[in-house]
C-alpha cells in the first residue's frame, strides 16, 4: 500500500505515542500514564485522545484539580499555539465547580494572571479572547470592575486592538440593559479616541455598534462625523466618517446625497472597495 | 503575472511522497494534509487518478473497528491505532471523517457500498451538543464512553454539515433521513454568533473572524437554503464586514505607522480588522462573498490576484505561504490555488499565464464543482 504524506516522524514521536499506546490498550490510569500525557501532549498539542486519556487519569486518581489548573498554565505559556488547552481547562473547572466542598476553595481571581500573561505574549490570541469570553459568562462578570479596567488598560495601550475593543463591547452592551450614563460615558470616550486616532475600524466599529444595540438613530452623529470628513476640504481624515455620513444619508432617505458619499469613497478615499460601493448606490437607487 | 502550475504541480507531489519531520505536529490532522495536496493538484487539473489509485486502501484502514456497531468513523492517524480488541480510546474523530470522505470523492471512488451513511449520521448526531450554552454545535471526538469531547466551534458545524452533504443526507426525504441530527438546533447556534457589525465568531459576542465565519455561513447554507434568500439584516451587515477585508492602506487616510499594517499585505485580504493580511483568507473572504451577494464578488480581483500571485506564491519551490516571508505549506497552498481558481470562474477576462489550467471550485464544500454530480450519482 502507498501511503501518501508520509511524515518522517522523530525516534522521540514513534516511542512517546507507542507506549502511550500501550497505556490507552490497557486503559491504565497510572501516574505513569499521566506522565505519558503530558510527554505526547507537547509533541502533539492537538491529540484529543491524549485530553480526553489525561481527564480520565485525573478522576480515577482522585488528583488535585487545582494543580492540574497549575500544570494547564505551565503548558499554555509554554505552546501559545496549543489551543486545545482552554477546553481542557474549561473542563476542570467544571469538575471543580460540580463538587461543592471544591467549588467553596475556587476564586475567580485564580485565572486572571494566566490570561495578563497570555494576552502579554499575543494581545489578540482570538483562542485566549474566546476562554475570556466564556469566563465572564461562566462567572457572570460583565459588571466587574476589573475585568473592564483590564480591557481599558490594553486598550489605552493600543487603541487598533479589535479583540480588547470587542471584549469591551460584548461587556457593556451583549445584554439589553446597559444604563443610559454608561452609553454616554463610552460615546464620549469613543469621541476621544476617533479625535486621536481618525482612521481605525475597530472604534468605529464599537461607536456604530453601540448606535445598532441602543436603537438609536446615526443622525445623531452628523456633526461629529463632519468633523473628520468635511467633503468640502481638500481632504478627510477618516473613510469610515464617511462611511457614515452615507448610512446617515441612508437613513434619512437623501438617495442623492448617500450615492455622492459612495462616490467619493469609491473615486479617492477607498477605491479598492469600488465595487462595493457600486452596489451599494446601486441597491438604494433600486430601492427608491 | 503567471501562475505556476507545473512547480505547484510539483510542490504538491513532493509533499504526497513524505513530509518533513516537523510535520509530525500535524500527525493529528494527516487525512487534511492529504486532502490539501490532493485537491491541490485536482483544481490545477494535474491529479493523475490512476497514480494515486493506492491511497483508497488508505483511506478505509482509518475506518474505526468500533466496539459500538451503531456507528462508523475515521481515526485522524494510522498512528493511533490500537488493537481491536482493546480499541475504546481509538477515538472517532469528526473532522477526519470529513476529509477521508472528500478524499475518497477526488479519487472519484465510490464508497457508497464500503460505507454505511446512517451509521456515520449517527456518528455525526452523537458529536452534536444536546443542551446548554453550546446546544446545536459539534465537538471533534466521541470519547471512551460514546460522549462528545472537545472544544465545539463552528469549524466543527462545518465539518458536521459537510459530512451531510456528502453523504446524500440533505437530498433525502425526511423520512428516510435516520439519523440526522439536529438541524434546527445548529441553525440556532450559528445564527446566535453573527457579531452586530457582521461575521461570525465561535461564541455569541466574541471577536468575528473570517475564518469561522465561512465555516457558519458554509454550514448554514449547506443546511437550510432558505436562510440565504430572506434578506435579513445579518446578511447586509456581514457583506459589509466581508468588503472591509480586502488590506488597503492609502497614505492618504493612513499617516502613521502601526505594526500590523503592512503596504506588502495591499490586495490581500485579513482575518479581522487591523491584522496582517495572509493567504487562507483570500479564499475564506471571497467563497464567502460569493455564497452571500448575488452580485458577485465585490472585491478588486486584479488587486486580490496581484497579492497571491506576487506576494505568497513561492517563485522557487512553488506552493503558497501564508504571507510573502513564510515558506509553502500545503493548507496556504491548497487555498491559494482554490482562490485564484475563484476569481478566474468570476473573472474569466482577467487574464494570466496558467489560468487555462484551472477547474471549476465548489465554494460550500472547497471541492472540484464536477464532483457535486460525483456525490449525487453515488447515492441515485
Amino acid at each position: 500500500m502507498s501511503e501518501p504524506c508520509q511524515i518522517m516522524y522523530s525516534e522521540e514521536y514513534l516511542s512517546t505515542m507507542s507506549s502511550l499506546k500501550q497505556y490507552l490498550e490497557t486503559k491504565t490510569y497510572t501516574e505513569e500514564a499521566l506522565q505519558v500525557t503530558e510527554e505526547a501532549l507537547s509533541l502533539l498539542a492537538s491529540h484529543y485522545t491524549a485530553w480526553c486519556f489525561r481527564l480520565d487519569i485525573i478522576k480515577h486518581l482522585g488528583k488535585d484539580l487545582f494543580e492540574e489548573l497549575n500544570w494547564c498554565e505551565e503548558v499554555a505559556i509554554a505552546n501559545e499555539k496549543n489551543y486545545q488547552i482552554w477546553n481542557y481547562r474549561q473542563r476542570v473547572i467544571e469538575l471543580i465547580l460540580e463538587d461543592p466542598a471544591l467549588a467553596a476553595q475556587f476564586q475567580v481571581r485564580r485565572e486572571l494572571p494566566i490570561f495578563q500573561m497570555m494576552i502579554s505574549m499575543d494581545e489578540k490570541n482570538h483562542h485566549v479572547w474566546l476562554y475570556r469570553n466564556w469566563f465572564v459568562k461562566r462567572f457572570e462578570l460583565y459588571d466587574d470592575a476589573g475585568e473592564l479596567e483590564f480591557v481599558n488598560k490594553l486598550i489605552d495601550k493600543d487603541a487598533r486592538n479589535n479583540s480588547a475593543w470587542t471584549h469591551k463591547f460584548f461587556l457593556l452592551f451583549s445584554r439589553n440593559d446597559a444604563a443610559e450614563n454608561i452609553v454616554a460615558q463610552e460615546l464620549d470616550f469613543c469621541r476621544e479616541k476617533i479625535a486621536l486616532c481618525p482612521q481605525n475600524p475597530s472604534l468605529w466599529n464599537y461607536l456604530l455598534g453601540i448606535y445598532a444595540s441602543q436603537e438609536r438613530l446615526l443622525v445623531e452623529l452628523k456633526d461629529f462625523c463632519g468633523q473628520y470628513a468635511n467633503i468640502n476640504d481638500e481632504e478627510i481624515k477618516s473613510s469610515f466618517a464617511l462611511e457614515t455620513l452615507a448610512k446617515i444619508a441612508v437613513e434619512q432617505n437623501d438617495v442623492l446625497l448617500a450615492c455622492r458619499y459612495y462616490d467619493l469613497l469609491l473615486q479617492k478615499y477607498d477605491p479598492i472597495r469600488a465595487s462595493y460601493w457600486n452596489y451599494l448606490s446601486k441597491k438604494i437607487l433600486l430601492n427608491t | 503575472m503567471k501562475l505556476l502550475i507545473d512547480k505547484h504541480a510539483r510542490y504538491f507531489q513532493l509533499c504526497l511522497n513524505s513530509l518533513p519531520q516537523k510535520a509530525q505536529s500535524e500527525d493529528s490532522n494527516k487525512l487534511a494534509l492529504v486532502y490539501f495536496n490532493l485537491y491541490g493538484l485536482a483544481l490545477i487539473g494535474k491529479l493523475d487518478l490512476e497514480k494515486c489509485s493506492g491511497y483508497v486502501d488508505y483511506v478505509y484502514q482509518h475506518l474505526i473497528p468500533l466496539q459500538d456497531l451503531l456507528i462508523q468513523a475515521f481515526r485522524s492517524s494510522n498512528t493511533f491505532a490500537l488493537d481491536s480488541s482493546k480499541n475504546d480510546y481509538d477515538l472517532p474523530n469528526l473532522s477526519s471523517t470529513f476529509f477521508a470522505l472528500a478524499i475518497l470523492l477526488v479519487l472519484e471512488e465510490d464508497f457508497s457500498s464500503k460505507i454505511d451513511r446512517h451509521k456515520i449520521m449517527n456518528f455525526v448526531s452523537r458529536c452534536q451538543v444536546k443542551d446548554g450554552l453550546e446546544k446545536g454545535a459539534f465537538r471533534p471526538v466521541l470519547d471512551c464512553n460514546g460522549n462528545p469531547y472537545g472544544e465545539s466551534d463552528l469549524r466543527l458545524c462545518y465539518v458536521a454539515a459537510s459530512i451531510r452533504t456528502i453523504l446524500g443526507y440533505d437530498k433525502l426525504p425526511a423520512s428516510e433521513r435516520v439519523n440526522d441530527f439536529d438541524i434546527a438546533a445548529l441553525e440556532a447556534f450559528i445564527l446566535d454568533k453573527v457579531a452586530i457589525a457582521g461575521g461570525l465568531s465561535s461564541a455569541a459576542c466574541a471577536e468575528a473572524h473570517s475564518g469561522l465565519t465561512f465555516c457558519g455561513i458554509a454550514a448554514l447554507k449547506q443546511i437550510s437554503r432558505e436562510h440565504f434568500l430572506s434578506g435579513a439584516n445579518w446578511i447586509d451587515s456581514t457583506i459589509e464586514w466581508l468588503a472591509h477585508r480586502q488590506v488597503d492602506y492609502p497614505d492618504l487616510l493612513y499617516k502613521e505607522d502601526y505594526e500590523f499594517y503592512d503596504s506588502i499585505d495591499e490586495g490581500g485580504f485579513n482575518g479581522r480588522p487591523n491584522k496582517f493580511a495572509d493567504t487562507c483568507y483570500s479564499w475564506w473572504v471571497m467563497a464567502l462573498m460569493q455564497m452571500l451577494c448575488h452580485d458577485g464578488l465585490l472585491f478588486d480581483l486584479p488587486r486580490a490576484l496581484e497579492y497571491l500571485l506576487g506576494v505568497t506564491q513561492h517563485k522557487l519551490m512553488g506552493g503558497f505561504g501564508k504571507d510573502g516571508q513564510a515558506f509553502p505549506d500545503p493548507f496556504h497552498s491548497f487555498l491559494g490555488i482554490a482562490s485564484i481558481a475563484l476569481i478566474h470562474q468570476n473573472a474569466p477576462d482577467l487574464e494570466f499565464e496558467g489560468m487555462e489550467s484551472l477547474q471549476p471550485v465548489d465554494v460550500e464544500l472547497v471541492i472540484l464543482k464536477k464532483l457535486r454530480d460525483f456525490i449525487d450519482q453515488l447515492w441515485s
